[in-house]
């Protein structure tokens, strides 16, 4: 059947391949293996939101992340895997089924710690083989999901606390239930618009037993409202069916958020954490009736501080009257939670505790910088190093090589750290350069060693000069006679591309320096809309004041200098304006109405504005319309200085928008990012593609293109920095290009790596970023992938002579085939034990390659050019004088091979003759003995690969120089010449050894071979035997 | 003009055709897309030479598999022999590389060996005679090809002296019934829990068999190697002796 297949196949791949279109592929067909790669960091992690244990194998940890998806550890929390990139990384809460825990996992998206920043869900989703393949199972328009429980008797029937819409009214909250595995889901209890379900408990002993929190509750761009006459306690005693407020012993009055915890050891223990209207009624209850009375523990500050944020209780597997509570720095209880004392120290802002089933001291901890291990029950806590989750609000780049990544993380300060560094990219290679929360950090254009870095609110903005590691701080004030000033949380600040000193910050005004930010001047008026309505941040937080600027509104969002013309200069703001001003600040205008025309909603937050490369009329922008309860992508473009907008978004894109970047090449390639991942137009945006190699769903806060690699940066906020390293081939994609079996992309001039290696002191269990590859990058795009017959790939030199082969890469669309700069492996002679040397393949010289496909009967190829790196202090002479003498010695590995070959064949026939010629006993054993003396000068022939290894022979010597040699970049040193001559005279001897016996013992062996007319061997020429595997 | 239209509408016939696909019927073709169920039983074994480059480093790998279990790993470093892992069918060991001398692997790897010893010569081939159990799970494209997946479940692995559920996913060309690509998880050290891939290219046929000439692994921790067969020989002739312990 397979041959009328490939027959078929055969006749067709060239018909559809004529056909194809670029229309008509998906970024599967087309991205082929152009893959980010992710360099974290992981040294400050990012925010978990919830930790689940397997019930009864302690190996076995889940955890979910407010970013970054959800991690499995299957070694007792050492090391943890993502197993849930293609989804929505957003997690509210992970649970695991009692009576299947190895399999049915269950993933509630939607972060519940209700933050500014926090992201948004999109359902529930389910596994059945323990993390390996999910699918959605409804609740689309839950936002966010609180808490998952599962009948312990059978695994169909599901429980589903939702909390909801945080932005907006919503219908879709409070409990429900499923009896047919997620099949459908009836809502079984419902209170209002504004509450959702915050926390639903299981009885362990009785599954008809729950107890639910609700939170009326309601954020929105400008206030964050906790608390309300509906945030109450619940409990069922019939599985759902009715529910009753059990608050005797509650406060009275309105309450806001209420944390609920069962003591598995004893069900009819509760603890509940409230926020109420009296704060000295806040805090710790505790129910030794299962909730039919309760009694106030304690107010500490531990446990009431933030309750929108910190909400969580959690009681010991076997010790009643061991609680932790999540909390600004955690605490833990020994005595019923009467009193508390801190966690250890670790990051701050904890939202979930998970104690061990089966080590009493053994727990964990999630907190916005990472997930954290105790082994003494919290007295001192050790950071997980293998969680990429850093949550980047921002990423911008300098010039150098390899270039420098900078950008600021929530809760987690301002950092740099490099794109690349010998054996990856490692905790140890960032800086730390602010404090706080980071946002927006730039580099000096000019002055790498400068950098501008800001915490929330642009309570701080320094510039930091890394040579003398000073810091100044360069905040502009609000001068006299003019108003406070307004800087949103995430407060723009931004270089320009046309004078390097120039620094510009967004408040309300724009305000701009040019020496660095020594000095400020205003240049603009209000441009937001100004509403006072959005401006009482002093009141916001509900039951628990809770002003910390995060809400801080009309404000400006986003600066765009223009690189073609420094006058152009536009503004979003979170408010809705997008306004642009022609001559430096002097005179600004409003281009709002053109994009409400385009069908924007008013008041829709600007999060960027990238001013075009090619046109200086010519802007996108980006519009987050999520903190009004709109999830849908609004991606705009101008031509005409903002006079009017077409929009760019179509349905493939999913996810509101926040990023946007133009190639800067190409016009008509585009990368826009939203809160479910990347996408790629490249067709000026006409269709989007969705980018998924190694790409996560995760949020793309920023994106920037560096312009000399073309590498693509992405900001995420909850994966870290992500790169697709050297956008080029995407710009080269036409409807010739896919249309055509094979086709080679046009290629730049490849310069070799000459680096040190050294580097990499990680251990297995930290997190290492990828390094680019440094080898030439050979790319094509296939129009099919290759599936039968050969394919190969060969490189060849300038005189069309074979050089090395590589391994093509055969996947539909874009492939990409690296390689190192090396030729062939020498010939080596064998011996008892390997030459290391032998295994060096010599670095080619400089100069025009060609690359030949051979795939099935077809040839395809192309050249390329290879050229020594751009710095070095190797000049052109020196360098060939290496390659020559390298060349040498490859040789003489060959030719030593050969001769040790010839030695083998001879003696095994000597050996095997004399045995059963007893006429060429003495000439042939007298032969084998002088060859085997012979090569036991040549080659190891005795001892092991390690510490029994036996002394050098001529052919370890000889690898060791040749590699040696070979691995350098320069001229050979004076010694290093000393010791090619020592091999080259103890060559020469083998040599002469060789024709002695050749003359002499060979010669009458072979005589006395053709006398008895007995087959000499058969021994291959040089040529061949070099050429043999 | 007529053939090519005619050679078109089998192509699209095919694939709407193979929509509805039962994973049995999947694997049915897919067995005979590669030879058929009694060429594939009527196999002894195989002489496997391949090249494999990792990371820049090119190994000759000799792998001889026999239908009784047997199987003999080798590669070649200059012209000699260092042998990575034999199974006679009751002991398994290798020769460690350092040190040169023969010793046996652990008990962990001599049950897993006993446990996967069925695999030859397809791990489809009588399935569930074999306590193997597939399920047909999805669509997914894989290198730009549309497949089915199919979730192949075979007996447990035997990790620290507990059964771990050993599965892979195998990502079936739905046009020709190849398997395109392989997943599975490791088991084991800093990448456990991490997805390993094994994508097969450059079928060729032997002897009335196909076999894909090249098979790339993306292991979990994104290093990369190719194993490109440079030679097959089926039934081939071995001496017992070449699988057993050497005493000495």
């Amino acid at each position: 059947m397979l041959k009328q297949l490939l027959t078929i196949c055969l006749i067709t791949v060239s018909g559809l391949a004529m056909s194809q279109s670029l229309s008509e592929l998906t970024g599967d067909d087309l991205f082929g293996g152009l893959r980010a790669r992710h360099i974290g960091p992981a040294l400050m992690s990012g925010r978990v939101s919830d930790i689940e244990g397997h019930p009864t194998n302690n190996k076995v940890i889940y955890i979910g992340t407010a970013g970054g998806g959800v991690w499995k550890s299957q070694d007792g929390g050492v090391i943890f895997s993502s197993i849930f990139d293609n989804y929505c990384q957003s997690i509210g809460a992970v649970a695991i089924d009692p009576q299947n825990p190895d399999k049915n996992i269950w993933v509630g998206t939607g972060e519940i710690w209700t933050r500014n920043s926090t992201s948004v869900g999109d359902g529930i989703y389910q596994s059945k083989d323990g993390g390996n393949n999910w699918k959605k199972m409804g609740l689309e328009k839950s936002e966010r999901i609180s808490s998952i429980q599962i009948h312990p008797k059978n695994s169909d029937v599901i429980y589903v606390g939702v909390l909801g819409a945080l932005w907006g009214d919503s219908e879709e909250r409070g409990i429900y239930k499923t009896t047919d595995g997620g099949s459908t889901w009836e809502k079984l209890f419902y209170i209002d618009q504004k509450t959702g379900c915050s926390e639903l408990v299981m009885d362990p002993t009785n599954p008809d037993v729950m107890y639910a929190a609700f939170w009326e509750h309601r954020r929105t761009a400008w206030s964050f409202s906790s608390g309300g006459t509906q945030s109450a306690l619940y409990k069922t005693t019939d599985g759902g069916k009715t529910w009753n407020k059990i608050h005797n012993g509650f406060p009275t009055g309105q309450l806001g958020r209420i944390a609920i915890a069962i003591a598995p050891s004893a069900p009819k223990t509760l603890y509940s954490v409230i926020e109420a209207e009296d704060a000295s009624k806040s805090g710790m209850y505790r129910s030794e009736d299962g909730g039919a009375t309760w009694k106030h523990t304690s107010a500490d500050f531990g446990l009431t501080v933030r309750p929108f944020y910190f909400s969580r209780v959690v009681v010991h597997p076997k010790n009643p009257d061991i609680v932790a509570k999540a909390g600004l720095f955690g605490s833990i209880s020994r005595d019923g939670g009467n009193t508390f004392k801190g966690l250890g120290q670790m990051h701050p802002d904890i939202h979930d505790i998970w104690f061990d089933i089966t080590d009493p001291d053994k727990l964990f901890s999630a907190t916005d910088g990472g997930l954290y291990r105790s082994l003494n029950l919290g007295e001192t806590m050790e950071m997980i190093e293998n969680l990429p989750l850093s949550q980047f609000y921002h990423v911008s780049v300098d010039n150098q090589e390899p270039y420098n990544i900078y950008g600021g993380l929530q809760d987690n300060g301002s950092w740099f750290g490099p794109s690349q560094s010998p054996g990856g990219v490692e905790a140890r290679d960032w800086e730390v350069i602010g404090v706080g929360d980071g946002f927006r950090v730039y580099p000096h254009p000019t002055k790498p060693h400068i950098m501008y870095s800001e915490m929330q609110g642009a309570e701080t903005i320094w510039r930091y000069d890394d040579e003398i590691r000073q810091t100044k701080v360069i905040t502009p004030f609000p001068v006299k006679g003019e108003p406070k000033l307004r800087f949103n949380w995430n407060a723009p600040i931004t270089t320009s591309a046309n004078n390097p000193d120039r620094l510009y910050v967004g408040s309300q005004f724009v305000h701009l320096s040019n020496d660095k930010g020594d000095t400020w001047t205003k240049i603009s008026p209000d441009l937001t809309t100004n509403n006072p309505a959005k401006q009482n941040q002093a009141e916001s937080g509900g039951l628990s004041k809770d002003n910390s600027g995060a809400e801080n509104h009309c404000t400006i969002f986003t600066i765009a200098e223009s690189s073609l013309d420094q006058n152009v200069i536009w503004v979003g703001t979170d408010d809705g304006n997008v306004q642009i001003s022609q001559n430096g600040g002097k005179t600004w205008t409003n281009v709002t109405e053109g994009l409400l025309t385009a069908k924007l909603p008013a008041n829709t937050w600007c999060y960027h504005i990238e001013a075009s490369v090619f046109d200086k009329a010519t802007a996108y922008a980006v519009f987050d319309g999520h903190t009004k309860n709109d999830g849908k992508t609004y991606c705009y473009k101008t031509n005409d200085f903002g006079k009017t907008w077409t929009s760019l978004a179509d349905e493939n894109v999913n996810g509101f928008a926040r990023s946007f970047q133009e190639d800067l090449k190409n016009p008509n390639l585009l990368f826009l990012g939203t809160e479910f991942g990347l996408y790629v137009s490249i067709n000026g945006g006409a269709k989007w593609m969705k980018f998924e190699n190694n790409m996560p769903s995760t949020a793309v806060h920023y994106i920037e293109m560096h312009p000399k690699t073309n590498d693509l940066i992405l900001g995420t906020h909850g994966r870290g920095i992500i790169i697709i390293d050297d956008i080029t081939p995407l710009r080269l994609i036409t409807d010739e290009v896919v249309a055509r079996e094979v086709h080679f992309m046009e290629m730049p001039t490849f310069y070799m790596n000459e680096e040190s290696t050294f580097g990499g002191t990680s251990g297995e269990t930290q997190f290492v970023g990828q390094n680019p590859s440094t080898g030439a990058r050979i790319a094509y795009f296939m129009a099919k992938r290759h599936t039968f017959g050969k394919m190969r790939m060969n490189v060849l030199d300038k005189d069309g002579n074979y050089v090395t082969s590589l391994s093509p890469g055969k996947q539909k669309g874009l492939n990409l085939v690296y390689w190192n700069f090396n030729g062939s492996v020498p010939k080596t002679a064998g011996g008892k034990t390997f030459s290391v040397g032998g295994m060096f393949a010599p670095r080619v010289p400089v100069g025009t390659y060609t690359i030949v496909i051979e795939k099935g009967k077809e040839s395809f190829e192309t050249t390329i050019e290879v050229a020594y790196p751009k710095k070095s202090v190797f000049t052109s002479e020196e360098r060939k004088k290496q390659e020559a003498i390298t060349m040498e010695l490859f040789n003489l590995n060959e030719e030593l091979a050969y001769l040790v070959y010839e030695l083998e064949e001879w003696t095994k026939h000597a050996e095997a003759q004399s045995k059963v010629q007893p006429k060429l006993a003495k000439t042939g054993n007298k032969l084998a003995t002088t060859m085997e003396t012979l090569r036991a000068d040549l080659v190891i022939t005795t001892g092991d690969n390690y510490v029994g290894r036996a002394e050098n022979k001529l052919r370890e010597d000889m690898g060791e120089i040749y590699s040696t040699i070979g691995g350098n970049y320069g001229a050979p040193t004076v010694s290093q010449l000393e010791g090619v001559e020592l091999i080259k005279e103890q060559m020469q001897s083998a040599r002469d050894r060789m024709s002695a016996i050749r003359s002499g013992d060979l010669k009458k062996y072979q005589d006395q071979l053709k006398k008895l007319e007995i087959e000499a061997p058969k021994l291959l020429d040089f040529k061949e035997y070099v050429k043999k595997d | 003009m007529i053939k090519q239209f005619s050679t078109v509408a089998f192509f699209i016939m095919l694939s709407v055709s193979s929509m509805a696909q039962s994973a049995d019927q999947i694997i049915e073709k897919y067995l005979e897309a590669i030879g058929g169920e009694d060429a594939l039983r009527d196999l002894e074994g195989q002489r496997m030479t391949s090249h494999l480059n990792t990371n820049g480093i090119e190994l000759k790998l000799i792998t001889y598999t026999m239908s009784d279990g047997r199987q003999h790993v080798s590669y070649d470093v200059q012209g000699k022999l260092y042998i990575v892992s034999v199974f006679d069918g009751t002991d398994l060991w290798g020769v460690n590389t350092t040190t040169q001398e023969p010793e046996m692997k652990s008990d962990q790897e001599l049950e897993n060996m006993n446990r996967s010893i069925e695999d030859y010569p397809n791990c489809f081939l009588d399935y569930a005679s074999k306590g193997y159990t597939v399920e047909m799970m999805d669509f997914e494209d894989v290198d730009g090809v549309d497949c089915y997946k199919i979730k192949l479940t075979k007996i447990p692995l035997v990790i620290d002296e507990e059964e771990v559920e050993n599965v892979l996913y195998y990502y079936f060309d739905e046009e020709t019934f190849l398997p395109v690509q392989v997943q599975f998880e490791e088991h084991y050290g800093a990448n456990i829990g991490k997805m390993r891939t094994n994508s097969y290219a450059d079928y060729q046929e032997v002897d009335g068999l196909y076999f894909p000439f090249t098979m790339i692994v993306n292991a979990a921790d994104q290093r990369k190697s190719v194993f490109t067969i440079e030679n097959l020989e089926l039934n081939p002739e071995v001496e017992d002796e070449f699988f057993t312990f050497p005493e000495n």
